[in-house]
């Protein structure tokens, strides 16, 4: 049997009565990039947060071998950014970026040398040199970002969860974190499971998808196996017309429905 | 380093000056004096010493450990807390000493030797009570928790008012009581150092996974962080505190807050630059408003209280108006 680094079987959580991920089941190859993919509410973050170990679940998760590891485990070996996350204030750069490496800092003890090596190479692998004294709150969103990326590098763990690290920033500096997510992933030799909602860039970045539905997995494989428009029609609702190009996907174009087009947007003021 | 000889500074101070009229230099020579290996002649007379070791020495020390303790467990509140607003007293310490110590003033007044041990009884007893409902609530988050507090002291505090109520003549004591005091004497150092000492230490201990907590409880935990077991060591600590404090000092309001806040703008958000500061400049800020409570109207003293209020406040707006506070 192959090894995972990441790996989950029939892993369910329930919250209020309500099954917020159901029976899924998940492997993840070293050094692979998974895509997750699905409407709001799918149970995407229910995934990470049960990968974490930060809700209850049922079934069973394995991480670098360990079989439901305790949270010192999962800190070692997942470095998670969630879609938003808390900047404090007046922290500087610097400051931050060392907060990753908390899982290698035992409970009452403080950073040893290592551990300042490891910010400052996460620091300049993410080329914020020059932004380490500033305080996050003086960035933009696209250093934000990097920050926040150079705070998961500096954890050192290989696997990293992303959860829509692109939500909040124009294409330009989507495809420039992606890219620089990309980078990272090839150099250091990481994992990376990441949610994402465009599923063009999906389409271009990940290796594999997981289209999640109602907190079941419904779909799993390749962007053109995934991104059809009848899983896109059933999934998403929406009608859409996906682009191929030789033997990938090239871009999906969600299509105004017909209803849409046929009943104009009433005038928000009407006249007297 | 300057928070250092701010404390030496204040405490100096608050040793030589005083109503009973001693000449600065006298009190520094006899201070001097009992230095081992210095001879100095102060010329005191016996009544004088005494003045000094058993009148100001005591009290300077009690308001540095006060104060030093009220601003930690403050500092130590809002970073567990993440709340810049919250002060020692959130989670019933305040109510529940109040109604301890009313309790004693309404029922045995003969006896107030045992209010600081009920205030202190109190204290602990309602962030217990607190801490039971905010679990019984559901979530354990520090929302809850906090609310939970907010209700525990509103009932304490209605309790301890009928009892004060009903008893009509100790008004004024509860009252002054409420309002702050330092007593002279090494009796109430004695009673509350031990406790002061954990809790500051442990406190201290905990000063970077303060600043762990910054990211929010969930980033945290995904950081390896046991934060439920940091939250519960560090408000257990600041609660034994704060209660040691109140027990002997009465609610001192306001040092809580605005010692770590004033740090805060001074050295930044790091707790481990706003804990240690907190606890010199709390320290020497309480020997200050003691030493202007005492000297002010003499031979009369003002409640400390309505001191820290009075000079705090609007010390504090200055601060504000140079740069916002943010946690």
């Amino acid at each position: 049997m192959k090894r995972y680094p990441i790996a989950a079987s029939r892993l369910t959580v329930e919250a209020g009565g309500r099954r917020l991920l159901e029976e899924v089941d998940l492997e993840v190859a070293a050094g692979e990039w998974l895509g997750l993919i699905g409407p709001n509410g799918a149970g995407k973050t229910t995934l990470f947060r049960a990968l974490l170990g930060q809700v209850s679940s049922s079934g069973q998760v394995t991480i670098e071998g360990a079989t439901n590891p305790n949270r010192r485990q999962r800190a070692m070996a997942l470095a998670y950014v969630p879609q938003r996350p808390v900047l404090p204030p007046a922290m500087t750069v610097a400051q931050y970026v060392l907060l990753g490496r908390t899982p290698h800092i035992s409970y009452l003890r403080s950073e040893s040398d290592e551990d300042l090596a490891a910010a400052s190479d996460a620091i300049e692998a993410l080329d914020l040199d020059e932004e380490k004294d500033r305080e996050l709150q003086t960035l933009s969103g696209g250093e934000q970002q990097r920050v926040i990326l150079a705070r998961a590098i500096a954890q050192e763990a290989r696997t990293l969860l992303l959860d829509e690290p692109t939500a909040a920033l124009d294409i330009g500096h989507q495809l420039s974190v992606l890219s620089l997510v990309d980078r990272l992933r090839k150099e250091r030799g990481l994992t990376v499971i990441s949610a994402i909602h465009d599923l063009t860039l999906a389409a271009q970045f990940c290796d594999r998808l997981l289209l999640l539905y109602q907190g079941r997995v419904v779909a799993e494989g390749s962007a053109l196996e995934v991104l059809t428009e009848g899983n896109i029609g059933a999934f998403y609702e929406v009608r859409s017309e996906v682009l191929l190009d030789g033997d990938g996907v090239r871009a999906v174009l969600p299509q105004r429905t017909s209803e849409e087009i046929e009943t104009p947007i009433p005038p928000r003021v009407s006249a007297p | 380093m300057l928070g250092f000889l701010t404390l030496i500074g204040a405490a100096m101070a608050g040793v030589v000056l005083g109503p009973a009229d001693l000449h600065p230099w006298q009190v520094i020579a006899a201070l001097v004096d009992r230095l081992p290996g210095i001879d100095l002649t102060s010329d005191l007379g016996p009544r004088q010493l005494d003045i000094i070791w058993d009148l100001r020495l005591p009290r300077v020390v009690l308001g540095a450990l006060v104060g030093a303790t009220l601003a930690v467990c403050g500092a130590a509140y809002q970073g567990v807390f993440r709340n810049p607003l919250v002060d020692p007293y959130l989670l019933g310490v305040a109510a529940g000493a109040g109604l301890g110590a009313t309790l004693i003033f309404a029922g045995a007044a003969a006896r107030t030797e045992l209010v600081p041990i009920a205030a202190f009884v109190g204290a602990v007893g309602a962030v217990v009570i607190t801490y039971l409902v905010g679990r019984r609530l559901g979530e354990r988050t520090s929302a809850t928790l906090v609310l939970a507090g907010v209700a525990v002291a509103s009932f304490l505090t209605a309790a301890q008012t009928f009892v004060q109520q009903r008893s009509a003549g100790d008004l004024r004591i509860v009252y002054s009581w409420i309002l702050g005091r330092l007593s002279a004497g090494w009796s109430d150092v004695r009673l509350i150092l031990p406790y002061v000492l954990v809790a500051g230490f442990a406190i201290l201990l905990h000063r970077r996974l303060l600043d762990v907590l910054a990211v929010g409880e969930s980033e945290a935990e995904s950081l390896g962080l046991p934060v439920a077991r940091v939250r519960l060591i560090v408000v257990v600590a600041a609660t034994l505190g704060t209660a040691a404090a109140v027990a002997v000092s009465g609610l001192i309001g306001f040092v809580g807050i605005v010692v770590p806040h004033t740090v805060r703008l001074l050295a930044g958000n790091s707790y481990r630059a706003v804990l240690p500061l907190s606890l010199l400049f709390g320290g020497a800020f309480m020997i200050a408003t003691d030493l202007a409570a005492r000297t002010l109207v003499a031979p009369a003293e003002l409640p400390i209280g309505v001191v820290t209020a009075f000079f705090g406040a609007p010390f504090f707006l200055s601060l504000l108006r140079r740069r916002p506070v943010s946690v």
